[in-house]
């Protein structure tokens, strides 16, 4: 029975004797495992988000002009809605008209939405599921304005915070709002403002007030009547309106960040190749320094396995080292180049992405010394000796 | 009989050149048995030594060890006989500089480390006069010091033979002499056998039997028991 222990303390004895080698190797190895990990989190970090997204659109879609290539550049009639309600009753359970402009003032172009606050028609989309700092406005009130999370640091570094106007440019209109609360949702919608949709008309001189809005967003209570509601759509209004399924947007983006996220994979993997690299190379030094050493080792008595099992304990002893504080590491570098960079992305510790990073350092720092060990392996003992 | 070489011939290449280290020999080593390896420089002693300890094999010819053929067993086989039954000192003493003399003296056991092991190495080392010197490191003893831990390591696995190859050619006369004595007291108190190999005739006086060693032959043995 092989004692593990013993083989193990003596491995990091023998790593003791070369500090500064070692040192080298395991910072090596911190810093590919940190790398590693710092990708990891911040993609890990961005796939967490984009799934909230996912659940916060998913049976959301949008009815809006066909040949508009953004909300911005689509009119939408209300009527949709009561036509809708009445040839599909019960089956829409939300509708949200929103209208979207362009804010051209405070030399940031900043994309406003505008939406009922009312009962009637209900203001799911956004503000029921947004936690909003600050005061909430009340039903059909005007004159406020809430800031997505990223524009409101963008606005704060400009002198505007809570309680303050901010006067808004659309198409020659312009328009004074209190600045009355923020919110966060880590996606996109960090980047908009909101604003009651009769200010909205009064900055949209392009909109018919009171009956087009941008875009109407509506949750089915039955998703399978989507097709029959365009169909109805293309017969009722000669094909001038479609249904955009908001999903698809996102998981377009959730695609993209699988790429982003293999992509980053592959460089953090080559950050660690390059660490685990360090890792051969001290132990290469090490056993061409103790060929005479693990000759004896073995002229004493032990076998290929255990000598060998020895050069790898110590691979393994640096690798452990370096990959829990790489991952450690890995972890809080991205929390401060997110806030360095002033990323609007918040950094999820996840236990899963700690280990897979301890996991790769520790394979590839095993793969790194795969050579050296087997270089022990065929060491002849009295070849050694003589050497 | 504990070793025993039969019509041992070892051939080395070296390039396309044949080397002859070892022609026929024969030897036999008993319990006991006190024996000294003597002859110049490329006589094939190491060689001798290393075939006989079950480090290397005869390109013709066979070595038994306590009736066993050693010809053709496996490295694994081999290594463990040699953890068994043979205890090995060499003349630079290959100590591990990190570890300190006990640990050292422990080394050859460490991979299965018995329960018994601390004991017996802490007994060893008082064996050879270092009861003192247990924690210190090799770069804090003296040359002689050293070889009495490497023998002491040899002796950590209760070997049948201990092979000796120079082990006082590193060694001042004084130190020398202190490890023939503790030898000496290994064959005579534990009956085990020893094998040296030596250039020095002072060491060789103090063994039982010298072979004498010339172009890889035994050309003249003394018996001097």
């Amino acid at each position: 029975m092989i004692s593990i222990r013993s083989i193990a303390v003596l491995a990091f004895k023998n790593l003791s004797r070369k500090k500064v080698r070692t040192v080298l190797s395991i910072t090596g190895i911190i810093i590919g495992v940190m790398l590693y990990g710092g990708m990891s989190y911040a993609t890990s970090s961005l796939k967490t988000r984009v799934t909230d997204v996912i659940g916060f659109l998913q049976d959301a879609m949008l009815i809006q002009n066909k040949d508009s290539i953004a909300p911005v550049f689509s009119i939408v009639d209300l009527k949709i809605i009561d036509d809708i309600d009445m040839y599909f009753p019960d089956i829409v359970r939300d509708f949200s008209p929103q209208i979207w402009l362009l804010n051209s003032s405070q030399k940031q172009p900043t994309i406003v939405l505008g939406v009922y606050l009312s009962k009637e028609i209900s203001m799911r989309t956004f503000l029921a599921n947004l936690k909003v700092n600050g005061e909430l406005p009340s039903d059909n009130s005007t004159g406020w304005i809430i800031l997505g999370s990223a524009i409101a640091e963008s606005f704060r570094k400009k002198g505007y915070d809570i309680g303050d106007n901010l006067t808004l440019l659309n198409l020659g209109q312009t328009r004074s709002l209190r600045i009355i609360g923020n919110f966060t949702t880590g996606t996109f919608y960090d980047w908009l403002v909101i604003i009651s949709i009769y200010d909205a008309w009064k900055l949209s001189p392009n909109l018919e007030q009171e009956s087009e809005v941008s875009v109407i967003e509506i949750r089915l209570r039955d998703p399978t009547y989507s097709d029959e509601i365009q169909s109805f759509l293309d017969s009722r209004y000669s094909g001038k309106y479609e249904l955009v399924y908001n999903i698809e947007v996102a998981e377009m983006v959730g695609n993209t960040i699988n790429t982003v996220d293999k992509f980053a994979m592959v460089i953090g993997l080559l950050a660690l190749i390059i660490g685990s690299l360090g890792v051969a190379n001290t132990m290469f030094i090490n056993i061409t320094e103790r060929k005479q050493e693990i000759g004896i080792l073995k002229a004493t008595g032990w076998t290929n396995g255990e000598a060998a099992l020895e050069i790898l304990m110590e691979a393994l002893i640096m690798g452990l080292i370096g990959s829990v504080i790489g991952a450690g590491l890995g972890y809080f570098a991205t929390i401060f180049a997110v806030k360095i960079f002033s990323i609007n992305m918040t950094i999820y510790f996840s236990a899963i992405v700690f280990i897979n990073s301890i996991s790769a350092g520790l394979i590839t720092s095993t793969v790194a010394v795969l050579i050296p060990v087997w270089k022990v392996m065929t060491l002849v003992p009295i070849k050694a000796i003589r050497e | 009989m504990i070793v025993e070489a039969i019509d041992v011939h070892k051939v080395y290449l070296l390039g396309k050149t044949e080397i002859y280290a070892l022609r026929g020999v024969n030897l036999s080593i008993d319990r006991g048995d006190f024996v000294c390896i003597m002859g110049p420089s490329g006589a094939g002693k190491s060689t001798l030594l290393h075939i006989l300890g079950a480090l290397d094999t005869p390109t013709k010819g066979t070595v038994k060890f306590m009736n066993e053929i050693l010809n053709n067993k496996n490295d694994r086989f081999l290594a463990r006989l040699r953890r068994e039954k043979i205890g090995f000192i060499f003349q630079f003493f290959y100590l591990i500089p990190t570890l300190t003399a006990k640990e050292n003296v422990m080394l050859p056991l460490i991979p299965i480390k018995p329960r018994w092991l601390e004991r017996r190495a802490e007994e060893l080392l008082e064996l050879v006069g270092l009861k003192k010197r247990m924690s210190h490191k090799p770069k804090e003893l003296s040359a002689g010091e050293q070889q009495r831990v490497a023998i002491a390591r040899a002796l950590i696995n209760n070997p049948e033979v201990i092979i000796a190859d120079e082990p006082t050619g590193n060694l001042d006369s004084d130190n020398g002499r202190q490890i023939i004595d503790i030898l000496s007291r290994i064959v005579r108190d534990e009956n085990k056998a020893v094998i040296v190999a030596t250039h020095n005739m002072d060491v060789a006086k103090r063994t039982d039997r010298i072979v004498y060693l010339k172009d890889g032959a035994i050309v003249k043995v003394d018996e001097l028991k």
